[in-house]
């Protein structure tokens, strides 16, 4: 396996795929912070690294929607998959290797965002101000998840013979999940309480007392739906964006379940397929 | 004989669709085999499974004497290269680069081997030039250096020439017997251009409907396929003295038939059967190619 890494890694260094989406990454950190920082200036807001420097958990789904179909998918559609198992590497060490791969792409493109917040956003809005815990728990968290979504885009791209079918799928399935894990997320952070008003005669608006919220979530509901925010790692990106999670523990093993379920199918699918 | 290559009782199925069908079939060490059989016979279907690509739905095959289910034909595989339907190249890399993403696959130290490989295919001009922007025979060319990358014994080819023009027919062909006879590769060619076949093969293997329906060596087809002239008599015992007399080869093929295998003056062999009481009923001349033994193999049914 160590020489289809090689293999893999020498494919990297000639990728301009690659290349661009590293570069892609550091410009979204730049931009992110760029932003903060027109918001300070503009509307004196008070900014700090903290709103950015996790921002990529946001859209890390997406890129590597992107970038695992099409790096990985190109092996199928010009048909040099064949070249790795006709030499006599076994379809397990195909697999893990492009899994590996893909895994050391999410680091690379997430290492970039970081050090665009760190060269560019430190300078212009400072520095972190999270406490330790909750920096490492964000951070191995984020890892984690992006290795969910490597485990899930590289099942599909292994699995699917066709480069543009797994990319279109899996750009369609990582939206799909962002809007689900959207409308959860609204859904939880429903007020349990919402503020009556009534009108008094004299045009003066005068509060009354709260009433339940009836789109508030209790019980068996609020914990599926919690689940499953939880679980997406769309909705455990949007948590680490912000930097607000209960518990990451919790997120953490989510993420890696859905690492060996997905990788563990998708090894036994990809050992079973008839390769042409 | 050392084979290099045997299957016994291959199959391969589709749900319902036998591509292979118990198949068996030898390829002799040195050899370039030609393996014969119209569009969808199976030819692919066979090379898919040796190499790996996909797995037999039942039988078996051996590479160099080790079954298919050991677990060293990994190994053994090591010792092969292939280029199965199209060129298995990315196309957004040099000619340069593909073959040392091959050399990484294969774990070669150094790429030294490039230069050379290179210009054992003729490509060694390329520079930084796309292999998305080759011709399709430099393509061609491309997939096979880097199926010879790891210096295999057993080259498998698919279909190595279609859809080249007849330059590009001609290098290839120049290419694989260079590498029979200089490397001493065993080759195994699937085709159905069945000229240019013989223009390089030593042995040939038809197959039909997924089975093997004849194997033999250059030498014996060429015996089958040899240029005679068939005549019918009404003795063949009076014609067999005849030719005799004559010293010429011949094969009596029933009472009233006979093969004879040389240049003949019809009019002195009809003198001299008159001799002998015999009749001259007919003479034709008969000049089987390669293309006419196999449509009368496999018959002249539909394509696929």
């Amino acid at each position: 396996m160590i020489k289809l890494l090689g293999a893999n890694l020498l494919r990297f260094r000639k990728s301009h795929l690659f290349w661009g989406t590293l570069a892609l990454s550091f410009g979204f950190g730049v931009f992110m912070c760029v932003i903060r920082f027109r918001e300070h200036l503009d509307y004196h807001f008070e900014v700090s690294l903290n709103s950015v420097f996790f921002g990529y958990a946001m859209v890390a789904g997406v890129i590597l929607a992107a970038f695992i179909p099409l790096f990985f998918g190109t092996e199928y559609s010009d048909g040099a998959i064949r070249n790795k198992l006709i030499v006599g590497h076994s379809r397990a060490a195909v697999y893990f290797a492009n899994l590996l791969t893909s895994l050391g792409a999410a680091v690379s493109f997430f290492a970039a965002y970081l050090l665009a917040c760190t060269v560019v956003g430190v300078p212009l809005i400072g520095g972190l101000d999270l406490p330790v815990p909750a920096t490492a728990a964000a951070l191995g968290g984020s890892l984690l998840m992006a290795a969910a979504y490597c485990a899930v885009f590289t099942f599909a791209t292994m699995n699917c013979s066709k480069k543009s079918v797994s990319a279109v799928a899996c750009l369609l399935g990582v939206f799909a999940l962002l809007f689900a894990a959207v409308y959860l997320n609204g859904r939880l952070d429903a007020p349990e309480f919402i503020q009556g008003y009534e009108m008094s005669i004299g045009g003066q608006v005068v509060s009354a007392k709260p009433e339940p919220n009836p789109a508030y979530l209790t019980g068996m509901k609020r914990e599926t739906y919690q689940f499953f925010y939880d679980l997406m790692p769309t909705g455990q990106g949007i948590q680490y964006s912000n930097v607000n999670f209960t518990n990451p523990v919790r997120l953490m093993g989510l993420a890696a379940a859905l690492f060996a379920l997905f990788t563990g199918a998708g090894a036994a699918l990809f050992r079973r397929k008839d390769l042409k | 004989m050392e084979y290099v290559l045997v299957t016994q009782g291959l199959s391969k199925h589709y749900k319902d669709f036998k591509a292979l069908d118990n198949l068996t079939m030898h390829v002799p060490k040195g050899s370039i085999y030609g393996f014969v059989g119209r569009n969808g016979a199976g030819k692919t279907t066979l090379i898919r499974l040796i190499c790996g690509l996909q797995a037999p739905t039942s039988g078996a095959y051996a590479l160099y004497g080790v079954d298919s289910a050991q677990r060293d034909i990994a190994k053994v595989r090591r010792r092969m290269g292939a280029v199965v339907e199209t060129p298995s190249i990315y196309l957004d890399l040099t000619a340069q680069d593909n073959l040392k993403e091959q050399f990484r696959v294969l774990g070669v130290p150094s790429d030294d081997g490039i230069p050379g490989l290179l210009k054992l295919v003729g490509l060694e001009n390329t520079g930084n030039k796309k292999a998305r922007n080759f011709s399709l025979g430099m393509k061609q060319r491309l997939g096979i250096a880097v199926a010879l990358a790891g210096d295999p014994d057993f080259l498998v080819l698919d279909e190595p020439v279609n859809g080249l023009d007849p330059q590009g027919i001609i290098e290839i062909r120049e290419l694989i017997l260079k590498l029979n006879q200089e490397r001493r590769l065993t080759v195994l060619i699937s085709s159905h251009i069945l000229d240019e076949l013989a223009k390089l093969a030593t042995h040939y293997g038809f197959i039909d409907g997924g089975r093997i329906v004849k194997e033999l060596s250059a030498r014996e087809l060429e015996a089958a396929c040899r240029k005679c002239l068939r005549i019918e008599v009404t003795d063949t015992r009076a014609l067999a003295r005849v030719l005799d007399g004559m010293g010429v080869e011949y094969k009596i093929l029933s009472d009233g038939q006979a093969d004879v295998f040389a240049q003949l003056n019809i009019s002195q062999l009809s003198k001299a059967l008159d001799a002998e009481g015999c009749e001259l009923l007919s003479a034709q001349e008969r000049d089987e190619s390669l293309e006419s033994y196999f449509v009368n193999l496999v018959g002249g049914g539909s394509h696929d």
